[in-house]
């Protein structure tokens, strides 16, 4: 991996905690004193387009620095009592790149599991949940091994959740949780007619304790969804940054943060245009298996 | 004698010479320069019509029956061969006769309702699908439950097997957008166009919407003038599917 590290890189997934800049603390003040959005999604874009423009030498450095740059916006998220932050960390349409760039990301990814569950301090401090959301089966298994770890490791944390999708795309998690639905109902688990909304909600990836994003963000200046919580974000409050994401700062959280707040209430009326559903259903995790409870309304 | 013509010029030459100076300042430029710089632009780019075109109304307020139809001529002398119409008001739905009474009358286009088919003209140019929130996520849940319901509303015997057969295949991506294109009439946008300035995708068939380039208008673009902009903005755009 890269050498001469700064000490920001050196500090891995928790950027070490100082004291905020003033102009940080105050605006941070101000903008509490309103609602904060309890579940941000992030679609982490521009990376690579930020290595070409600071010549970094390879997509990977992008990469890397995009990874520095999520470190401290989870931390200026934990600042402002943004519980649970969902992050597209990488698409299944993504392994149509270059061999040398998903074997690099990969290869990162694995680097960036395995200094997670080595730091055990931080863990036990932060008690940041993890979650992994995707098709896992696609990915080596000592990857696989790595986010199973995490997630045992993390499972009881309350102290906030973040969830990594990776590799994920929306049509391939609804589908999946179709399938699930499916078997339930070969096995006679459930019927036919009792299929709703909320039992898709139960079944998809973000069924395990995780809840919808009250708030959506997308760097780089692209204006699309590209596959990522589509299910999820239907009603939700979608806002796109020009900025690529390495250079997503403080500012442009503050400027999200504050366009949701202006947004909230007309954003609230629209999805309360649903109807809303007599049984609503959660799934039960035991072990490997997985179970529909029903919860009347 | 003061030659009265010439101080007008030389005020004039004098106040345009100010007015490029603080534009430069400031960093703003004028206005034909403007022109100049989009003319130039626009010829490195090369139009794309997007072959569906959806609008997502974000406000009641701004859903207007005169302009709705008028978007449809628009839509047909652009050369748009879909219109997706989102209305998660109901307001759309309520007026659809006189929707289809315009398709019948003026418009060459074929009529969808939540996936129903109202009209359909001989030679048509454009298919029009006016949408309400029950094409939301209700039609995802509709489109699993089918997966079982073909077994119970069959009795053939052969067409029983064979759809029992299918029962157990698994359910796959694929599998789903044909049946949401077969039952709803539900196919993925190119473009769609949030008019109203409310933030939000309002429900809109979530599963449609993987690569749908977003653009937020405040009114609905009905000319064909306002449609073309919206054209070009959409022909800037840099589309990689996941490289």
């Amino acid at each position: 991996m890269a050498s001469n590290l700064t000490a920001d890189e050196e500090a891995g997934w928790f950027v070490s905690q100082k004291e905020q800049p003033w102009w940080q603390w105050l605006l941070r003040r101000f903008i509490a004193s309103g609602p904060i959005p309890r579940h941000v999604a992030f679609v982490m874009d521009g990376n690579r387009r930020f290595a070409k423009n600071k010549n970094l030498g390879s997509v990977i450095k992008g990469h890397e620095k995009g990874f520095v740059q999520l470190a401290k916006i989870l931390d200026w998220c934990s600042r402002f009592g943004i519980r649970e932050i969902t992050v597209y960390a990488f698409s299944i349409e993504n392994f149509k790149r270059s061999e040398d760039e998903v074997g690099g990301l990969m290869r990162l990814a694995e680097e960036k599991f395995q200094k997670l569950l080595n730091d055990s301090e931080k863990l036990d401090e932060k008690r940041i949940c993890f979650r992994f959301y995707g098709n896992r089966t696609l990915l080596s298994a000592r990857l696989q091994k790595l986010m199973s770890d995490i997630e045992g490791r993390t499972e009881k944390f309350e102290g906030g959740r973040l969830n990594v999708c990776m590799p994920y795309t929306s049509r391939d998690e609804i589908s999946r949780s179709f399938e699930t639905i499916r078997t339930h109902v070969k096995e006679g688990k459930l019927n036919v007619e009792d299929i709703n909304e909320s039992m898709i909600d139960a079944c998809l990836d973000s069924g395990c304790g995780g809840t919808p994003p009250d708030l959506f963000i997308r760097t780089s200046g692209e204006h699309r969804l590209s596959d990522f919580m589509m299910w999820q974000a239907a009603d939700t409050h979608v806002y796109f940054d020009s900025v690529l994401w390495p250079e997503f700062g403080y500012y442009n959280l503050c400027k999200a943060i504050l366009n949701y707040q202006y947004y909230r209430s007309t954003v609230s009326k629209m999805s309360s245009l649903n109807v809303s559903e007599e049984t609503t259903w959660k799934m039960n995790f035991r072990g490997n298996d997985r179970d529909l409870i029903s919860v009347k309304s | 004698m003061l030659d009265v013509a010439g101080i007008c010029v030389a005020a004039v030459r004098a106040v345009y010479w100010l007015v490029m100076l603080v534009c430069n300042f400031l960093g703003y430029s004028p206005l034909w320069a403007q022109i100049a710089m989009k003319n130039r632009k626009m010829e490195n780019v090369k139009i794309r019509i997007p072959a569906h075109l959806a609008v997502c109304f974000t406000e009641s307020r701004l859903i207007d029956l005169t302009e709705v139809i008028q978007i449809m001529d628009s839509c047909v002398a652009a050369g748009i061969r879909q219109l997706s119409l989102y209305d998660p008001f109901g307001e759309l739905v309520s007026q659809i006769g006189q929707i289809e009474q315009a398709c019948r009358l003026f418009t060459r286009a074929d009529l969808f309702c939540d996936g129903k088919r109202l009209h359909s003209s001989g030679l048509t140019n454009l298919q029009v699908n006016v949408l309400s929130r029950k094409m939301g996520k209700s039609a995802l849940v509709e489109a699993c439950k089918m997966k079982f319901f073909s077994k119970r509303h069959t009795a053939h015997k052969s067409i029983l097997c064979f759809q029992l057969c299918r029962e157990e295949d698994e359910i796959t991506v694929d599998r789903v957008s044909k049946t949401l294109e077969d039952k709803f009439h539900l196919s993925d946008p190119d473009f769609l166009l949030q008019v109203g300035n409310v933030p939000t995708l309002c429900g809109y068939p979530p599963w449609n919407l993987r690569i749908t380039e977003f653009l937020q208008t405040p009114r609905l673009p009905c000319s064909r003038r306002a449609l073309d902009c919206c054209v070009e903005a959409f022909s800037q755009r840099d589309i990689r599917v996941g490289k």
